[in-house]
């Protein structure tokens, strides 16, 4: 595989949505620094709107796909066979072609460019959900190299998807810099924070069942959950089982905000109970802020625990009741708080666009088997 | 001598869960039952919002079963109908579902009396509204608590459709409560408990020791309580590591699954019409449900004389009470388990409950007895 020449390739960076959710965000990070460093002409493509897109325009010319009627994507679902394309973004033909997440594969591949690179942010549930196997089969081969956002990702693309190790790199999930303090900021009092969309793959329910157990055995500490619409199957039964146990005035359930700098736990600690998440973006902001993180063994935030040698930190995947016990040994344990805050803080710090970013770029042009 | 008595009995699904298994229980009891010499008969008609696989059992035992949707997917009516929604025309999406379901009932005789069995038939219901009689005797037999009949019936909806019904039953006291809070007639309201399967037939010899376990029953999720099932299993596996914790009733969703390669102490089993086959001596049921009025579940380990550790939901606090099984605050996630281990660890007492069980479930909930209760309550005074 030819590594790509000239003095400023021409890249199209491909995302599936601007929500202001993980892989958009860390996409956006990336698209940020390419875009600073003057090596490449970088356009953005993205299949979908969001929140992100005025800052994506800001960081580079961006193009958001129109809608497609709901009639063509029912058919392109329905009728094997059937592949719905969608326009070209305007523009130079890209000479690499970077699809954010598995969900971007599909329309990044149809562009044909000399080079292809597919950044997974996904492990194998949303995985099979966003790219069926079947059609994923197809697209493997179109692609030059993966990027894979940490370890566990890496491990489905070479052990269960069977790629070479040679074509996949690892590169965690990162911040676009380490945040800086601000001293007056404004502060919700929060002490158990979590984040996320409001699905159960992120662990809402887990989330409120270990706040309604500690109520057993207590006055439950003021929390809450950031992320979700509110009218979300899981946000709703997680507001129900608040409202059953009497917590609903202490557990909060924010919708989406664009600042969640007010909810960080200034005396308390992230809990983070996803069922599959590869490199949370939300477990690396808080360590960069010194916010502990208790969390199951279901992806990369223990990963991440175990390098900064907090594996005490990690319950078994479901063990609702190691959670809570977690919980309840740091919010006592102020020391225990601040030992484990500065260790993810240094595990996290090189977590940042300067340091990270560069391997996504080497990923894009480097010459590889 | 009159005309039989035609039931429109209305149901969501035909699969194999609580509230299907409810009414096949009632329209196996009825088929068998002889009618009094001098009485109307009765005929049940099933109108099934999706098949299932109860579909035969309820064939066997009624006048006719109308399925309007195909178990797994959209049937031509309601993908138009979809299609018409998606496109911002929900009342175009309303009628031409409508019109598709009136379509497949117009052979069954007209009904005298509707009965919509389980708020998720409310849709079936609505739709069929202008295809009904006038004069038509409606009853709702009501087998949900507050979010699961929240998702069946709009909030609009639900007082104008529960007060107008000539009867509200609900499986439960605490259902009936809520049948009251949400618009019914208090007059119109009283409780119809649900069966219990047939009497099994007892092992022959003596039972052998088993390795222990625990099992929970159900459609995995929120509502049944799954996650909890599993917090008990890792208290478990750290108090009592020869315990085998397991699942029966499926898979998790794929949304609500754990990353590949997490070790979990629970073994998923795919839903069967025998699930306690594998029960035996040592087997405790556990019921970790958020929201379940009146599991058939209990009332089956209650005919085996197997003990129950459930979490407080819906009419279980007054089944299980009295010494007949164990209660406890579902979130509670250490009292559920240690209500748990407390079951395993005195097979004696656990086996008293058990038996108490039993003999509760037979004198209330065999369907000779909760049969004519029910029936007696869908006709009214044509009864």
């Amino acid at each position: 595989m030819p590594a790509v020449g000239g003095p400023r390739p021409r890249v199209l960076f491909v995302g599936h949505d601007a929500s202001r959710t993980g892989a958009p965000v860390v996409g956006l990070a990336f698209v940020r620094w390419l875009a600073t460093q003057g090596t490449a002409d970088v356009g953005v493509a993205l299949l979908g709107p969001g929140p992100l897109e005025p800052h994506y325009r800001r960081a580079a010319p961006t193009t958001v796909a129109a809608p497609r009627p709901w009639a063509v994507d029912a058919l392109a679902r329905a009728v094997p066979g059937v592949r719905a394309r969608r326009p070209r973004p305007a523009g130079a033909d890209p000479q690499v072609v970077v699809a954010n997440t598995l969900a971007a594969l599909a329309p990044a591949a149809a562009l044909d460019a000399p080079r292809l690179v597919c950044w997974v942010h996904e492990l194998d549930g949303v995985a099979e959900r966003v790219l069926p196997a079947r059609r994923r089969h197809q697209l493997l081969p179109r692609v030059h190299r993966w990027v894979a956002a940490g370890p566990r990702v890496a491990e489905m693309l070479v052990s269960r998807w069977g790629l070479s190790p040679a074509r996949v790199v690892t590169v965690p999930e990162f911040t676009d810099r380490r945040p800086e303090p601000v001293p007056g900021a404004p502060d919700r009092g929060v002490r158990v924070l979590g984040a996320g969309a409001g699905a159960p793959r992120k662990g809402i329910d887990a989330f409120v069942a270990c706040l309604s157990d500690l109520a057993t055995r207590g006055e439950v500490p003021p929390a809450a959950w950031v992320g979700g619409s509110p009218e979300a199957l899981a946000v709703r039964e997680a507001g129900a089982d608040l409202r059953r146990v009497g917590i609903d005035d202490r557990v909060q359930l924010v919708a989406e905000v664009d600042d969640l700098g007010p909810w960080w736990p200034r005396h308390g600690l992230l809990l983070h109970p996803a069922r599959e998440d590869p490199y949370p973006l939300v477990v690396v902001e808080a360590g960069q802020r010194a916010v502990p993180v208790v969390t199951w063994d279901t992806g990369g935030a223990a990963d991440l625990l175990r390098a900064a040698g907090l594996a005490h930190l990690v319950a078994e995947p479901g063990d609702l009741v190691g959670l809570v016990r977690r919980v309840e040994d740091l919010l006592a344990d102020e020391a225990a708080r601040a030992d484990a805050g500065r260790a993810l803080q240094r595990a996290t710090e090189v977590l940042v666009a300067d340091q990270q970013a560069p391997f996504v770029w080497a990923a894009c042009t480097e010459a590889g088997p | 001598m009159s005309g039989p008595t035609v039931v429109w009995v209305l149901v969501g699904d035909l699969g194999r869960t609580g509230v299907p298994v409810a009414l096949a229980r009632m329209a196996r009891w009825h088929a068998h039952t002889r009618t009094d010499a001098g009485a109307t008969p009765v005929q049940l008609h099933v109108l099934a919002g999706r098949d299932g696989p109860l579909r035969a059992d309820l064939a066997a035992a009624t006048a006719s079963v109308t399925v309007l949707e195909p178990a797994h997917r959209r049937s031509a009516a309601t993908t138009v109908a979809a299609a018409a929604a998606q496109s911002g025309r929900p009342g175009a999406a309303d009628r031409v579902r409508a019109l598709a379901w009136r379509t497949r009932t117009r052979r069954l005789p007209a009904p005298d009396v509707v009965l919509v069995h389980g708020a998720g038939a409310w849709r079936i219901h609505a739709d069929l509204a202008d295809r009904l009689p006038p004069g038509h005797r409606l009853v709702v037999h009501l087998h949900e608590l507050d979010e699961a009949l929240a998702r069946c019936i709009p909030a609009d909806r639900r007082a104008d459709f529960l007060g107008t019904a000539d009867a509200v039953l609900a499986v439960c006291t605490p259902v009936a409560d809520l049948a009251v809070a949400a618009g019914a007639r208090p007059a119109s309201v009283s409780v119809a408990t649900v069966a219990a399967d047939d009497a099994p037939v007892a092992a022959a010899g003596p039972a052998s020791p088993r390795r222990p376990a625990v099992v929970s029953i159900g459609a995995p999720g929120w509502r049944k309580g799954t996650d909890r099932a599993l917090a008990v299993a890792h208290e478990l596996r750290r108090t009592h590591p020869e315990v085998r914790c397991s699942w029966v009733g499926g898979e998790p969703a794929p949304a609500e699954r754990f990353a590949v390669g997490s070790s979990l102490p629970l073994a998923f089993h795919p839903s069967t019409s025998t699930p306690w086959q594998a029960a035996g001596p040592g087997t405790v049921l556990l019921v970790p449900s958020r929201e379940d009025p009146f599991p058939l579940v209990v009332l089956e380990a209650g005919a085996r004389g197997l003990p129950v550790v459930a979490a407080a939901t819906g009419g279980l606090p007054e089944l299980l009470g009295h010494g007949r099984g164990w209660v406890v605050p579902g979130h509670d996630l250490v009292a559920l388990a240690e209500a748990v281990a407390e079951a395993l660890d005195a097979p004696d007492d656990a086996a008293a409950r058990g038996e108490a069980l039993r003999f509760e479930v037979a004198a209330r909930h065999a369907p000779a007895v909760v049969g004519p209760a029910w029936l007696a309550a869908v006709l009214g005074p044509l009864a």
